[in-house]
């Protein structure tokens, strides 16, 4: 399997603020990655970047060996954490807007996953529950055929019954073509989906390793791991 | 099927095949489910379906037939090779225990006769 994305010494600064502070890691295609952190860690900006929404910044973020631009946006699928749609538009709308953007949007899949998720093609964006806007994205964004998928927060604000929607939707869009990006604090949910973990911290990777690998040598599940590592480092 | 989130999830998956094999859920011959649909089924990462079914492969458990599918290997010895199995490893699990706690395997045997012979006596009168 090869190397989908390479990022070297990423630095991205706000003023005084350092979102970023020189991370480095790797992902490898065909898997399922969980990057896990508290709020603030620099989850988002780390999507951001690598999704060519943040252009500005120092180090290197290499896609199928190219700088995230425009060439790589026709390969990843980003789902951002908060709202996506246009007040204006009606279910249908959203899938038409992402149909002509996107080459590799599928819409028998699309309409397949507003199947699924029941979401009704008149319904109005504006009067959809935070549930159902969530739903929305969801189908949207899985409806590409990407190389890479960069989901923010995927299970925010979304209940049980829409989460397991969410995660069969996941497991069945997912092959060894593509990979995902799963950050989320929602760490019990996803357990089973995740083939490594990477966990950052105050903008750095502290922590990369595969999920079997925690059950393994320590008998603890993700999320215990997690509190251990992160209780300790607010000690520090 | 339900897994706890603490022991290796491929080992889980790997343990519930066999046993379904070796209690005659899936006999000898038996088309198992695809990668994608097992994963769809346990609801796991398809990944870890893929190392599940190459080391039962690789065990022997299970065979992969180019564009046919994968299949319980047939044998009629492989069933009670894995009710063997199954019962050491639990037997192992069960006298490793109350060793670690401290009883003497002469106190773990007279417990585990005491019990069987309960068992008994609760099936006859049932």
């Amino acid at each position: 399997m090869g190397e989908i994305l390479s990022v070297s010494n990423l630095i991205k600064r706000y003023g005084e603020k350092t979102a970023l502070n020189g991370v480095n890691c790797r992902f490898e295609q065909g898997k399922i990655y969980g990057l896990l952190g508290p709020n603030a860690a620099g989850k988002t900006t780390f999507l951001k970047v690598c999704a060519a929404l943040i252009m500005i910044y120092q180090g290197q973020v290499l896609i199928d060996g190219v700088r995230p631009g425009l060439a790589t946006k026709a390969k990843v699928a980003y789902l951002p954490d908060g709202d996506y749609f246009f007040d204006w538009m009606r279910v249908a709308d959203a899938v038409n807007y992402f149909s002509d953007f996107f080459a590799d949007f599928d819409r028998a899949k699309a309409e397949h996953l507003l199947h699924e998720l029941e979401l009704e093609k008149s319904s109005p964006v504006r009067s959809l529950s935070k549930g159902m806007k969530a739903r929305l994205k969801l189908a949207v964004v899985l409806s590409r055929r990407a190389r890479l998928f960069l989901l923010d927060e995927a299970f925010d604000g979304v209940d049980p019954v829409t989460r397991e929607k969410i995660i069969d939707i996941m497991l069945n869009t997912f092959d060894q073509e593509s990979t995902m990006i799963l950050a989320t604090h929602h760490i019990d949910y996803v357990e089973g989906l995740l083939d490594e973990v990477k966990l950052l911290h105050r903008g750095e990777v502290i922590r990369e390793i595969a999920a079997d690998e925690i059950r393994q040598n320590s008998g603890q599940s993700i999320g215990e791991y997690y509190l251990e590592v992160f209780r300790n480092e607010k000690a520090t | 099927m339900r897994y706890n989130d603490r022991e290796p999830i491929y080992q889980q998956i790997m343990s519930e095949i066999k046993a379904q094999i070796a209690f005659g859920k899936l006999t000898p011959g038996m088309q198992l489910p695809t990668i994608k649909e097992q994963a769809a089924i346990m609801r796991v990462n398809p990944n870890t379906v893929t190392r599940v079914y190459a080391l039962l492969e690789q065990e022997r458990i299970i065979t992969k037939q180019k564009g046919l599918g994968t299949f319980v290997s047939t044998g009629e010895h492989l069933a009670r090779k894995l009710r063997e199995e199954i019962a050491e490893s639990a037997t192992s699990r069960f006298v490793s225990e109350l060793l670690r706690l401290g009883f003497s395997p002469a106190e773990i045997l007279k417990h585990l006769q005491h019990f069987l012979a309960r068992a008994k006596g609760d099936q006859g009168t049932c």
